[in-house]
């Protein structure tokens, strides 16, 4: 519990420190070089993303990485601390055409309950892989997916998880997967589809396995915006009409949906029904960016990033997309 | 081989399709990732692919690859060098 209070201290403080040094004053044109912080150091040198998960589709990676206080419902007594944290390393482009991309992954999910029966501590490494054998559709669909070998300290079990999903990407606006706009051209709507099977096996002597049929839906919608300001002007010198912002566009609210429902085809290794999933979530980004911010997110139902433990909760941290 | 303006005209117009954004509210100096065109990952890989084959409409040697696209801060001037680099 410490070292997690540690890990949330230091990065909260961090990120704070980035996000003020790397603020463009807004009112000015943008027209401005800025700053290369650590983090943007990290994905273009090093090529390393961080997210909350990677967990096989592009969903989550509008999830910043988060480190969250938690309230139990189910135990009120209990309140505890979570880490939720993935590194991409740099993508692999097997095809160009069609595109298959493959890029290895590491999560760590972690909380810090005293319940051992709910307890988590996951630590998994793996590849995905994203798959568009059409691009000129107008749906086009698309394939997301991996393998993982996931290792679950709490319950000391390892598991080796392929999946593969099937979802939909179109650029017309109301359809998945397209930056849907409001009438002041502000993106408000995206919104993924995905249907695809999972299987999981356990890599002790037992070699059980369980295969799901799952569907998903993640959406994020954000209501409270405020649209860029942009002015043009023939510059006198060139004679050229030149185009400038004088407000940046801002976005204070996101609202997330992430719901899942997995029918069962054969269970031999959790022991479990269908199983549904439900995490509804409320991000508030005090300075317009979607880079920091404070986040509210209740979850509900068998918990994927932790062998479907069953979960009832609340939590507030700190949302942070490096 | 296209010129550097016919570049700009057309690759402006692909990131305007991708962003369902105006073409004339797409500044050079905007990050393809961030707002107001905020592309994520599976939007770029898509844009990937139609700009590769319209770099090999005129060159069919050359290509672009989806982690160029998706460079960090990658603005709308630096996709079109790229592109026009590409001839």
């Amino acid at each position: 519990m410490k070292n997690i209070r540690h890990i949330l201290l230091f990065f909260g403080l961090f990120n704070g420190v980035l996000t003020y040094s790397q603020s463009p004053n807004n009112d000015k044109v943008i027209a401005k070089k800025k700053k290369v912080g650590f983090y943007e150091w990290l994905e273009k040198k090093a090529m390393i993303s961080v997210r909350k998960t990677f967990d096989g589709s592009s969903k989550d990676e509008g999830k910043p990485a988060s480190f969250f206080w938690n309230k139990d419902f189910k135990n009120s007594d209990e309140e505890f601390v979570t880490v939720d944290f993935g590194i991409k390393i740099k993508e692999l482009q097997v095809f160009s055409e069609p595109l298959l991309l493959l890029y290895p992954k590491f999560e760590w999910h972690k909380d810090g309950r005293e319940d051992a029966s709910k307890k988590k501590n996951d630590i998994s490494g793996g590849v995905n892989i994203d798959f568009l054998p059409f691009t000129k559709l107008k749906m086009n669909p698309w394939f997301t997916g991996g393998a993982d070998v996931q290792r679950d300290i709490v319950k000391e079990l390892t598991t080796f998880k392929p999946k593969l999903f099937l979802s939909l990407f179109s650029t017309a606006q109301g359809l998945p997967g397209s930056n849907t706009t409001n009438c002041k051209h502000v993106f408000v709507l995206r919104y993924y589809p995905y249907t695809g099977i999972e299987h999981y096996k356990a890599t002790d002597l037992t070699k059980v396995n369980a295969t799901y049929w799952a569907n998903r839906l993640f959406l994020e919608y954000w209501p409270i915006t405020s649209p860029r300001q942009l002015k043009t002007y023939t510059d006198p010198v060139s004679n050229n009409d030149t185009t400038i912002a004088l407000k940046d566009e801002k976005r204070y609210l996101q609202f997330t949906i992430d719901v899942s429902h997995r029918t069962k085809i054969e269970d031999k290794l959790f022991g479990r029904g269908n199983l549904y999933w439900l995490a509804l979530g409320l991000n508030i980004y005090p300075d317009g960016k979607d880079k920091f911010g404070f986040g509210i997110e209740y979850t509900k139902g068998d918990d994927p990033a932790s062998n479907f433990v069953e979960t009832d909760k609340i939590s507030l941290g700190i949302k942070v997309k490096l | 081989m296209p010129s550097k303006q016919r570049v700009s005209i057309d690759v402006r117009a692909l990131i305007a399709e991708y962003a369902n954004q105006p073409v004339i509210n797409i500044l050079a100096t905007d990050i393809l990732s961030d707002p107001p065109l905020s592309m994520n990952n599976t939007t770029l890989n898509f844009l990937t692919s139609r700009l590769r084959e319209y770099i090999k409409s005129y060159r069919y040697s050359a290509t672009i690859r989806a982690s160029e696209v998706k460079r960090t801060n990658l603005t709308v001037k630096d996709l079109i060098d790229l592109v026009h680099g590409k001839f």
